[in-house]
């Protein structure tokens, strides 16, 4: 794992600047990727670590600066060039055609023909060298859009590995927060290609803010903060809160525990759940076929009850069922003690339900509104009058909202979610839903894709609605989140509730165990 | 993310407001292309026979070759170079015989063409106007449904049809029924067939859960033959007639100052409820909300179903108030009524600024888009073009117009 520094450099990024806008994304970055190693490029959000990436890529033009690979300028922002240079981009964001098959996806920009026809046998035996190698399991035949994410990320790396090109095959590929949507077993999978990949002389530049994760794969680290190269060191010779401190710029109050957990102590807000504490949210028997299966939980005042499980297991898929937003469930839902159950998200909302969804992209946000009427969207018939929207007390509201949960936005009405910061969007979804009679908080991943220093922001801002005597109900596949948040975890398992823990029985082990065993019973017999 | 204020980029809020509505493009497009076919019209003039009655008190003399007066009827056609006229204030106004000027001494009217400007006089402003108004008022409600990302082709058959069932009962009611009793009639027989039309295709989409492309391309061909049918049916006739006059030149076809008005007034009242309703109600932020994220919408307790389908159902009621209102102007109501106008409400709607995508249009630009539209059919006449090359012109408009609007989204999203 020791990184070979003595060795000369495959790809060098020297004085890399970058503007987009008023935002100074990289400011005179310069950094070194030896062959062979994975190397990580870490910070949070608008660091600019994911932007160093698309520069090197050619997926962006830098303002100045030169990327040179073994002895060769590259174009900038010519993703051709780079591209011919043995440089590729693992990104969400790249080009699929979900309804084609995995092998029209990986030979789309080149489909083998036979004179006017398509040479078939031809694409699916170069679709299967390239995919195979790296997961024997994936159909090929398949549309793309049917495999699960991990299979996805696996077929877009098989994509970037494609041997074309006058200067060979992939010399260097650049991974874009390549596990934000995977689950655990994948996100595994792709660290293991990773590592092989780098095995057998390819570099990888792993642009990623999961702590766990750079320190399971990556060779070397570099971090960026504002735009700004702060340092590159070897992992085996790094810590965690030495690494953070790093991204943030100021140490954490308790070095050596895990970030999340040292970041939740952070945020200082103590609640304490009291037994006599009311049951605001109470589910018995919640059932919507192949989605939950019979679930039954309760939450007090002030308590913050987490749903651990893996990707499918149906925890967002329970909280919708709460939420109403699933019309073929049944079962009872009570908040406060009135049953909302099969009555719809308006019933749910009346009652003082909030819901903030897992994909605050599409389940949350209206880019074509702006940050007002994002803001008050479950509300405004209450500030209106016969309809007619009262302008003076909605930006009241929103000024208020928007002071009290510090959402950095440049004006309140003609700002779209467009223009804030991941961290700063989920900090307004969570806003939207804070009235003064809120009784109930539903959270599915509220940091997903969050910054650490937001993170540390968003866990005070629940440990202070849970403080306030809201009941919370946290789904998180951030498993330290999970465990620093949560006075009891429920675990799912295939829809069903499958255990619950407490106390000093929440860990990481018994959550997998639980989480893993449902599965485990249903293979056995066969 | 460095903290931003309020006050940090007064130049692009300032230029937003200038450029950044598509409604200020529109305005400026507009004034071009009345601008150059006012040049156009005066470099260009046409005839217009104008009869010109004579005052009571006024005095009309002959004048001759020399210039000598005569009394009216003492000349022969040929020896008359003009008319000489004394308004009874004393005022002098001669008009000459050699630009087409006679005199019916019967009527005591003098009849002439005057040279106007082919574009910039009354009663062309008055015609495109008029035109632009029955389009305006769907493109007003094709702009809600827009913006909700859905789309509504049977509109042209909607008003085709409300045309007809109200032309049914205008000619059902009394010849002299007073306007208290035929224009209510008109407007809720008109309206209500609309919105049941509309209701229809609001709920079909919602709750057959199948695009509304489909639901109302199929209501298009239904509809249209429901309006071929009934009037053959009960009337054996392609068109009604017959409607009170309280109803036609009392109301709709009304003149205050020359022109008829009445159009126009309906097009302003629809056009400002619905940027009241679209931009200062909870339902009008419902309805951008649903375009802009269905999905967000629905965790965010709209009901959407319930929206679109009150969205809908206005478009309806619009097509047939449009239809109303066109009843009322031409006094009679053929099956081929509103054929095709669903290509030029789209059209405004789009020129307007309404994304197909969803999320974005304004009430005003839908109106402003329409005037376009019906800038451009006038523009090939006054330029003397063959018509059938107008369809042309208008797609060529429509691709231009939606290219432009992308565009500036794309180089706006960029600065931002």
């Amino acid at each position: 794992m020791a990184g070979p520094s003595s060795q000369p450099a495959l790809l060098r990024a020297s004085n890399i600047s970058k503007r987009f806008g008023i935002t100074q994304a990289l400011d005179d970055v310069s950094v070194e990727f030896l062959k062979g190693e994975v190397h990580a490029l870490m910070g949070e959000n608008g660091a600019g670590k994911s932007t160093l990436g698309k520069v090197i890529a050619g997926l962006h033009k830098q303002d100045q600066g030169t990327v040179v690979i073994d002895g060769r300028e590259l174009v900038p922002g010519s993703l051709d060039d780079a591209f011919a240079a043995g440089v590729r981009i693992v990104h969400q964001e790249l080009a699929q055609c979900p309804n084609l098959t995995v092998a029209e996806n990986l030979c789309l920009h080149a489909i083998p023909t036979r004179g006017l026809r398509v040479d078939f046998r031809a694409m699916v035996e170069r679709a299967a060298r390239l995919v195979h190698r790296l997961e024997p399991t994936i159909d090929i035949l398949r549309p793309l859009g049917r495999l699960s994410p991990g299979h996805r990320q696996i077929c877009q790396i098989a994509a970037a590995l494609d041997e074309e090109g006058p200067h060979g095959g992939a010399k260097l590929i650049v991974f874009d927060e390549p596990t934000s949507s995977l689950s655990i077993h994948e996100t595994e999978r792709l660290l293991a290609i990773a590592r092989d990949l780098a095995a057998s002389g390819v570099t990888v530049v792993y642009v990623s803010h999961r702590m766990s994760e750079i320190f399971a794969c990556c060779d070397r680290v570099s971090v960026l903060r504002d735009g700004k190269y702060v340092a590159t060191s070897v992992v085996a010779e790094i810590d965690e809160p030495t690494l953070v401190e790093q991204m943030i710029g100021r140490r954490l109050a308790t070095p050596g525990a895990k970030a999340a957990e040292a970041l939740a102590d952070a945020a200082g807000v103590d609640h304490q759940v009291r037994a006599d504490a009311p049951v605001l949210l109470r589910v018995e028997g919640l059932t919507s076929p192949g989605r939950v299966n019979n679930a039954s939980l309760q939450v007090r005042a002030g308590e913050i009850v987490g749903v651990g499980g893996l990707v499918g297991a149906g925890r967002s898929e329970l909280l919708d069922a709460i939420f109403g937003l699933d019309t073929r469930a049944s079962g009872r839902v009570e908040v406060a003690g009135r049953n909302i159950g099969g009555r719809g998200p308006r019933a749910a909302i009346r009652a003082g339900v909030g819901y903030v969804p897992e994909d605050r992209r599409q389940q949350g946000l209206f880019f074509n509104l702006g940050i007002d009427e994002n803001i008050l969207a479950p509300i405004m018939p209450d500030l209106a009058r016969a309809g007619v929207r009262d302008r003076t007390a909605e930006i009241d509201e929103v000024r208020s909202r928007v002071q009290r949960f510090q959402i950095k936005t440049a004006t309140l009405r003609t700002t779209g979610p467009g223009e804030l910061s991941g961290g700063n969007q989920q900090k307004l979804l969570i806003a939207r839903w804070m009235r003064d009679d809120t009784k109930v908080l539903l959270l599915d991943e509220p940091t997903r894709g969050i910054d650490i220093g937001t993170k540390a922001e968003i866990y005070r801002l629940v440990q202070e609605a849970a403080a306030a005597g809201l009941a919370v109900l946290l789904v998180s596949s951030e498993m330290p989140e999970l465990l620093a948040l949560s006075d009891r975890i429920l675990v799912m398992a295939e829809g069903r509730i499958g255990g619950e823990l407490s106390g000093q029985d929440m860990t990481q082990k018994n959550i997998l165990t639980l989480a893993t065993r449902e599965s485990r019973k249903k293979n056995a017999p066969a | 993310m460095t903290e931003t204020t309020a006050n940090s980029r007064p130049e692009r809020r300032w230029l937003g407001g200038l450029f950044g509505h598509q409604e200020s493009g529109l305005v400026i497009v507009i004034l071009l292309m009345g601008l150059g076919l006012t040049i156009y019209g005066a470099l260009n003039p046409i005839q217009r026979n104008i009869p010109v009655v004579l005052a009571p008190d006024a005095a009309i003399a002959l004048v001759d070759a020399e210039g000598a007066t005569h009394e009216p009827g003492t000349l022969s056609r040929t020896q008359i170079a003009g008319f000489r006229v004394t308004g009874p204030d004393g005022a002098v106004t001669t008009y000459d015989a050699a630009d087409g000027w006679r005199y019916e001494s019967a009527r005591r009217t003098l009849f002439g063409q005057r040279k106007t400007n082919a574009f910039l006089n009354r009663e062309n402003l008055v015609l495109v106007a008029k035109d632009a108004s029955f389009f305006a008022i769907m493109a007003v409600g094709m702009t809600a449904v827009i913006i909700l990302a859905g789309i509504d082709l049977s509109v042209g058959s909607i008003y085709g049809l409300s045309a007809i069932v109200g032309a049914m009962a205008m000619s059902a009611l009394p010849s002299d029924a007073s306007w208290i009793v035929s224009v209510p009639v008109g407007v809720v027989v008109c309206v209500s067939v609309g919105a049941l039309c509309g209701l229809a295709n609001g709920s079909m989409t919602v709750g057959l859960r199948v695009h509304p492309f489909v639901i109302t391309l199929g209501m298009m061909a239904a509809l249209r033959g429901l309006t071929i049918v009934l009037p053959n049916t009960f009337f054996n006739t392609q068109s009604i007639g017959g409607f009170p006059a309280s109803f036609t030149s009392g109301f709709f076809k009304a003149e205050i100052f020359g022109v008829q008005p009445v159009p126009v007034l309906v097009m302003l009242i629809v056009a400002v409820s619905g940027w009241f309703v679209l931009s200062r109600t909870v339902f009008g932020r419902r309805v951008f909300a649903i375009g802009g994220n269905e999905t967000a919408a629905r965790y965010a307790g709209i009901p959407v179903g319930k929206v679109k389908i009150i969205v809908y159902t206005a478009m309806g009621a619009l097509a047939g108030l449009s239809a109303c209102v066109y009843l009322g102007y031409l006094g009679a109501a053929e099956t081929n009524a509103g054929q095709a106008y669903e290509l030029q409400v789209i059209a405004a709607t789009v020129i307007g600024g309404a994304s197909l995508m969803g999320g974005r249009g304004t009430a005003l630009g839908a109106v402003l888009g329409a005037i376009v539209i019906q800038l451009i059919s006038n523009a090939m006449i006054i330029l003397n073009v063959d018509p059938n090359y107008n369809q042309i012109v208008m797609g060529a408009a429509i691709i231009i117009a939606v290219v432009i609007d992308q565009t500036k989204q794309r180089l706006s999203a960029r600065k931002g």
